[in-house]
């Protein structure tokens, strides 16, 4: 009895041992004649990261031999937030990682994300840069990270429906479209599409109606939130709901895709993987810029950032790599091969972006495209006027009201 | 009286039929999604039976990215930690069920209490565990997570089969000379094999379907299990479910063989009627 | 002379239970122990950070913030929502899979096929199904579940499932349910395996009926089963989260989150790990509370 019990403890020692004896993660410091390897945490897409291992990351080994870059590919959303916790907290990130640009804020504030301005070249470099993209790195007055990619989203056309309304091309303001379009509104038809309640989903709504969120310096949202601009512009969006041109997207109902090209919505806003998926119904839909209201047509920065981790031992090796993927070099690469759209200014003006019809008015919507709130309480600031849309919209309360409660909400989480 | 049989039995296959189509329906739906080419958006209006059959997205889900090495990932680290769980967990209930020490009703009580506080918080300080012992990126550790975690449900389930074992089994074993252990070989385990069956099905298929803890504990890509595999065909802005659906139903098939296998192997089915309940 | 022997009886549970000892401490017992640190903190999950006691803050902001926006209207709604979750699916579950495990011991064919086609929902991936019930519960005429139930005439609009808080949270207990079952019947089918059919053999000769059978027989021999089986679906019912995450996002407004989801976002999106753990420490006392509860109305009806 004793001796079999023996071998199923010893058997657990050894494993637990053979574990221990595995590789040690530590990597010798680094210095200048050394080889050294840098990790990077990215989440692009199985036809993104080909390019991403193939083609962006070989050009980069090849200028700088003593820098070798190991890119392990993560599951995007809430699982990836959770990682980069999970290794921040267990002291195991990589150096660096591509996050979504809401999300550098909140790291940076954790103090997970090294401050990028500390290098020398920053500013230099950064001059290099499209402005809005860049901007999504700052947190406090410091930058934190370097923008990898940039998107905003267009709107997108059902032609079936548009020829319905009477219409040869998409109109370029709210008010025509409505004008024609509201012939052809019934139970399973719908004018708008829009990508959910949330701030994302609305926000190109709001404000290009003439709404806002906060002050320009994003310390401030009553005055703005509430402000008599925005209580017209919710008004103008219930009202819309009420009259039925708002589709059922917006409270997670049928997709925007699926409503889109099963003419059920006449319009609907996305980004540039909208043509890429939806090859097949590439002939039956057509692009514009997204419709003006009062404000302009106003849409929202989308994309995500190169940062570094704190914790890297390789701090330098992985600063000329960010700036690498920034440069001119990268991001022809990114947009020859997968259209996507440049965060350095010299590739916006190559003929690889403005001879491409679509990327070239996605371009021309990112110039007037704002961002979200740089907060490290986003994510709060989000569900809070998410839920003072969703008050608006879905439960009849008051715009006024509810404008004002969630400023003053908004105000304390700018305030922490 | 045989009539009356032959009704009952007929009557209850149209019920256990239709509760079947009840439970199949849903998939019927995900393989006819997955037999359509460029599926970024469900087929709408929905389809049940597929319109062609088109393979492609099971052959670009086996070939893509290296799925059928995470696919062998995953078999390894279910069948080492499904062999462990079993091992500990009849020890365990064995230990609880027969033999009297100090503490055992609060140590038992402390099993149960571990699994109702909700773990989603434990993985931070296991991590911390791993990390201490140099285990973050070994199947080891993620293994040994497997392992613990099923130890108190697994433990509870078999415990109540042994304590049913009546006492004399265990006495003429002792009288014969044996130890505990015996008892442990010969008499618990012939007896209790459909309910370790049932275990193991149920905990192979905990660890083949885990992804939080194996995402996180595995580093390395290449050592990566299945479930994060199936989560990668899902992209940030578009999915192509065709694909993500075929390798779902390619993940179904292994615990199917090994659920039927071990009900044909270790689950009595005492041909003509079970019990008459 | 006695104290000899409990020594001895000892040393030989631990040869038994030793191994599952160990690794349950340092993998399980730990990291809740840990957990109750955390909650008395404003925990800071970089390392090295300082975490300030802040006694039973956490706490009260779960019950004493009120507001449209206030931490304890999400806390409670999180809450209803859990406790409606235990008590529409675990007797849900628990019924169907006892008369569905009854009725395949029952037939004389064909059991395996049964078993194994009810199993399937089981073992398929809680993402994905989660994510195929959204889809056919569109609200739509063209999805899939409203398709049918008009074309059975049952309905005459399409149904918003998911825009409504009680069918939005129907469909997350359906698919509770529908996953659920199998397991009820596989577990249930191994022991009645083992149940002794001799009782059976005496209770025909004295006549009695199925029915009777059922409940003086069946019923209080599989009684440690159902306790073991309600109290895991009971845990399960609380461990609702990804259903939730995938299907309705918590909404509309938040009205169908639940305590693990709301707990997971608190921790991984807000990072407020303080708060996350006391929200945690009171759900396992609920969870506790109401097993117990059950244990004892389950010990005490016989």
């Amino acid at each position: 009895m004793k001796k079999q019990q023996l071998m199923f403890t010893s058997l657990f020692i050894a494993t637990i041992l053979a574990g221990c004896g595995s590789k040690s993660t530590q990597t010798p410091q680094q210095s200048s004649d050394q080889k050294v390897t840098i990790t990077m945490w990215q989440t692009f897409s199985d036809v993104e990261t080909k390019v991403f291992d193939q083609k962006v990351i070989p050009a980069f080994e090849k200028a700088n031999p003593n820098i070798k870059v190991k890119a392990t590919r993560m599951p995007s959303g809430d699982e990836y937030n959770q990682q980069i916790i999970q290794a921040v907290s267990g002291n195991s990130a990589p150096d660096l990682a591509r996050v979504e640009v809401t999300a550098v804020p909140k790291y940076a504030k954790l103090g997970a994300f090294y401050q990028i301005d500390k290098q020398k070249d920053f500013e230099q470099f950064s001059k290099q840069l499209v402005k809005g993209p860049l901007s999504t790195n700052l947190y406090e007055g410091h930058y934190y990270g370097i923008p990898l990619d940039t998107n905003t989203r267009v709107a997108i056309y059902n032609k079936a429906l548009l020829a319905k309304a009477g219409l040869k091309t998409p109109p370029t303001d709210f008010k025509s479209l409505i004008d024609k379009a509201k012939g052809i509104v019934d139970d399973e038809t719908f004018v708008f599409g829009p990508a959910g309640s949330s701030s994302w989903g609305l926000m190109p709504y709001f404000y290009s109606l003439g709404g806002t969120f906060a002050n320009k310096k994003s310390t401030k949202a009553t005055g703005y939130l509430d402000s008599k601009a925005s209580i017209q512009a919710m008004k103008t969006l219930v009202e819309w709901n009420k009259k039925g041109y708002m589709g059922k997207s917006l409270t997670g109902g049928l997709g925007t895709w699926e409503g889109l090209n099963g003419g059920n919505y006449l319009m609907i806003d996305d980004g540039p993987w909208y043509a890429q998926a939806n090859k097949k119904t590439a002939n039956q839909v057509t692009y514009a810029l997204f419709p003006k209201g009062k404000a302009g047509s106003l849409e929202v920065i989308g994309g995500e950032n190169t940062v570094i981790f704190n914790s890297s031992k390789h701090k330098e090796a992985a600063y000329k790599f960010a700036k690498y993927l920034a440069s001119d070099k990268a991001q022809t690469i990114f947009a020859k091969e997968l259209e996507m759209l440049p965060v350095n200014r010299t590739t916006s003006k190559k003929p690889v972006v403005q001879d491409n019809e679509l990327m070239a008015l996605y371009s021309k919507q990112l110039d007037t495209a704002v961002s979200r709130i740089p907060s490290a309480k986003w994510e709060q600031i989000d569900k809070t006027i998410s839920l003072a849309f969703e008050n608006c919209l879905v439960k009849g309360g008051d715009p006024a009201a509810t404008l004002k409660d969630a400023a003053m909400k908004v105000d304390t989480y700018l305030a922490e | 009286m045989r009539k009356k049989q032959r009704s009952l039995q007929i009557f209850l296959h149209v019920i256990l039929i239709g509760l079947v189509l009840f439970s199949i329906f849903p998939f019927l739906y995900m393989l006819a999604t997955a037999m359509t080419e460029d599926s970024y958006t469900m087929p709408y209006p929905p389809v049940i039976i597929p319109k062609s059959f088109y393979f492609g997205n099971f052959v670009s889900a086996w070939t893509s990215s290296n799925f059928a090495r995470f696919f062998m990932n995953s078999l390894f680290v279910s069948t080492v930690s499904t062999m462990l769980t079993i091992i500990v967990s009849v020890m365990s209930a064995y230990g609880f069920a027969k033999i009297n020490f100090t503490g055992k009703n609060i140590l038992f009580n402390l099993y149960i209490f571990s699994m109702m506080i909700p773990a989603v918080l434990s993985l931070v300080s296991q991590y911390t565990v791993l990390n201490a012992v140099h285990l973050i990126d070994t199947y080891t550790g993620l293994i040994l997570l497997y392992v613990s975690g099923g130890i108190a449900g697994n433990m509870y389930f078999l415990k109540g089969f042994i304590e049913d074992i009546p006492a004399e089994y265990e006495e003429s074993v002792y009288i014969d000379g044996g130890s505990r252990w015996t008892v442990l070989r010969h008499v618990i385990l012939p007896m209790c094999k459909s309910s370790i069956a049932t275990l193991a099905i149920l905990s192979f298929m905990g660890s083949w379907d885990e992804f939080f803890s194996a995402l996180t504990i595995i580093k390395t890509e290449s050592k990566r299990t299945l479930p994060i595999a199936i989560k990668m065909f899902q992209g940030q802005n578009a999915t192509q479910w065709g694909l993500v659906f075929a390798a779902s139903l390619i993940a179904l098939v292994p615990i199917l063989l090994i659920f039927i296998t071990f009900q044909k192997a270790f689950v009595k089915e005492n041909e003509g009627g079970g019990i008459k309940g | 002379m006695a104290h000899t022997k409990q020594r001895r009886e000892n040393m030989t549970a631990l040869m038994f239970i030793g191994v599952g000892l160990f690794l349950f401490t340092v993998f399980i017992f730990y990291p809740q122990v840990k957990n109750v640190y955390m909650a008395f903190t404003n925990y800071n999950i970089m390392p090295g950070s300082e975490n300030r006691f802040v006694g039973f803050e956490n706490f009260k902001s779960m019950f004493a913030t009120g507001g449209t926006f206030g931490n304890s209207d999400s806390f409670m709604l999180a809450l209803r929502n859990s406790v409606l979750a235990v008590l529409v699916t675990v007797p849900g579950q628990l019924i169907l899979g006892l008369v569905i495990a009854i009725m395949i011991d029952r037939v004389s064919h064909g059991r395996l096929f049964y078993k194994v086609m009810l199993y399937i929902p089981v073992i398929s991936s809680w993402v994905v199904v989660s994510i195929l019930f959204k889809y056919l519960f569109q609200d739509t005429k063209g999805s899939l579940i409203n398709y049918y139930l008009l074309k059975l005439n049952l309905i005459s609009h399409p149904v918003a499932w998911l825009q409504n808080t009680w069918t939005a949270s129907a469909v997350i207990w359906a698919l509770c349910i529908w996953k659920g079952v199998g397991w009820v019947i596989i577990i249930y089918n191994a022991a009645i395996q083992t149940l002794p059919k001799e009782l059976y053999e005496v209770s025909y000769l004295e006549g009695a009926n199925p029915i009777q059978r059922f409940f003086y027989i069946t019923l209080p021999l599989l009684k440690k089963t159902t306790i073991y089986v309600v109290v895991q679906l009971t845990i399960g019912a609380f461990g609702i989260m990804i259903q939730v995450m995938l299907i309705t996002a918590g909404g509309p407004m938040g009205t169908t989150e639940t305590l693990n989801s709301y707990m997971y976002s608190k921790a991984f999106t807000e990072f407020q790990f303080g708060y996350s753990s006391a929200v945690s420490l009171v759900m396992g006392a609920v969870v506790i509370g109401t097993t117990l509860l059950q244990r004892k109305l389950m010990r005490e009806e016989k």
